[in-house]
């Protein structure tokens, strides 16, 4: 599509803008090495039931990060965890060297299911969270834009279909200006020609806006097509660590991709 | 304020009916997470609860003896009447929204750190609009019941006055004209609501085209 190569062009320069201004700010920093997100050996417990066990990450700015694994490993917590909704049992989590203390304000969860408000119109639920309350109307029009939904903008949300709510979600998200967007399976109950859209959508708006993403999804091809790193799950802890180096946009069909997808699937079906 | 606002406040209706609704908003703010439940200590609580639920419970048109006791014959009783008898259905419906509130909506809210006015403005009162509005609906309905009884019993002007009036002089034909008036003010009534639903509700399909 001639629309989408168009646009790629500016998106790599802005991300090469972005990576050079994330080092000069790096080096002008006393502290040296200061990651954006940073976990800190935490756990979970419901009870007796212990969810997540010691975790520990560290995650750059603009980083994709992807979490797979079996239903009830624990990724969902460990979202919940990060957006603040709820709070570790042990350990801390720190933003910017900054502990996060109940709500994380950098962070954007975005749910399986859209959870749009069906009373507000397209445009009033984008422009819900948007930190410029005077420019909120423009704000909301651009993200709209981006996600390519503007023409739906005085529509109810009930009568849009799961994709286009989804992304409406996704500008949501963007219109709030987030700067650590957390992605809770936001693809699973959408068709499969509709979730490879939103995933370009998503790498493009990833390598466009500079967010940090976190990416947690059963679906194996959909981690390795998206994220910088995938991180695998198992029991409330991280077994396995794959940095993937593969060019953007990602080539499903070559051999590369594919080797990737079979290993990270076989020690996901191992336990 | 108005003469009829500055009458309503100075009234002897003010210190009746306050209690009532300074406890049904304390639950209602305590239910939609608005104000802490523990501010005040939970056996407490429960003591406003029962009183509210047993206050809840007594018919209001029992208590027409008192009212015309304590307020006389005229306005003031009706209202008293009226606003009690209203009060409680909009009350429990309101209550039921809220609590039905949909707890993922909630937790967006949360996540995009929305305060709690602008959380109760855009998630729950929407939500909770479709019961509201059932409430009213059927508050609509005592209503009427109410300021009839009322106006047959302690009062000296009104259609219910008129129409008993009518009956000790076997008026047949003044009789039926007020059971007519309150047919058309019924439905008058129902239509007007029907039409806040449609207006409130348009965002959802069930109501589009009722």
């Amino acid at each position: 599509m001639a629309s989408t190569l168009e646009s790629e062009l500016p998106a790599r320069l802005n991300r090469q803008t972005l990576m050079q201004t994330l080092e000069t700010r790096e080096t002008s920093r006393p502290s040296g090495f200061a990651p954006f997100l940073g976990v800190h050996s935490i756990s979970k417990r419901f009870g007796e039931r212990e969810v997540l066990h010691h975790l520990d990450l560290t995650v750059q700015e603009g980083e994709m990060v992807a979490i797979v694994g079996k239903s009830g490993c624990g990724k969902s917590t460990l979202l919940r965890l990060l957006a603040g909704l709820e709070r570790p049992t042990e350990g801390t989590i720190s933003v910017d060297c900054d502990l996060v203390n109940g709500r994380n304000r950098s962070a954007r969860l975005m749910f399986q299911e859209s959870a749009l408000l069906p009373w507000s119109t397209v445009l009033e639920n984008v422009a819900l969270a948007a930190p410029d309350r005077a420019r909120r109307r423009e704000s909301a029009l651009e993200a709209l834009r981006q996600v390519g939904l503007a023409h739906r903008a005085n529509d109810w949300p009930a009568i849009l279909s799961g994709g286009q709510r989804q992304r409406i979600a996704l500008a949501r998200a963007l219109a709030s200006e987030a700067r650590l967007i957390l992605f809770d399976e936001p693809l699973g109950a959408l068709d499969a020609l509709t979730r490879l859209e939103m995933q370009n959508l998503i790498e493009k708006l990833w390598q466009q806006r500079g967010f940090t993403a976190i990416l947690v999804t059963h679906d194996v091809e959909e981690a390795v097509a998206l994220a910088d790193r995938v991180l695998l799950m198992q029991h409330g802890e991280f077994r396995h660590e794959s940095l993937l180096s593969l060019s953007r946009p990602r080539d499903r069909a070559g051999a590369e991709f594919a080797a990737l997808k079979t290993e990270i699937l076989s020690r996901v079906l191992a336990v | 304020m108005s003469d009829s606002t500055k009458w309503i406040w100075s009234s002897r209706l003010v210190p009746w009916l306050l209690p009532i609704v300074l406890i049904a908003g304390w639950q209602g703010a305590s239910l939609a997470g608005w104000l802490p439940g523990n501010v005040v200590p939970s056996p407490s609580n429960r003591i406003l609860d029962s009183s509210l639920q047993m206050i809840r419970n007594i018919p209001h048109l029992a208590l027409i003896p008192l009212v015309i006791r304590w307020f006389g014959i005229g306005e003031q009783g009706k209202l008293f009447l009226i606003i009690l008898g209203v009060f409680f259905p909009i009350y429990l419906n309101t209550m039921h929204g809220v609590r039905s509130t949909d707890p993922r909506l909630l937790e967006m809210g949360k996540v995009y750190g929305l305060s709690p006015w602008r959380l109760l403005t855009r998630i729950i009162l929407p939500g909770a609009l479709p019961s509201i509005l059932v409430g009213l609906r059927y508050a609509l309905g005592i209503m009427w019941l109410t300021l009839i009884v009322a106006e047959t019993i302690a009062s000296d002007s009104g259609i219910g006055f008129m129409v008993m009036n009518a009956r000790d002089f076997l008026q047949f034909d003044v009789v039926m004209f007020g059971i007519l008036l309150y047919a058309l003010l019924g439905k008058a009534a129902d239509t007007a609501t029907r039409g806040l639903e449609q207006w409130l509700l348009r965002w959802n399909p069930n109501y589009r085209h009722a």
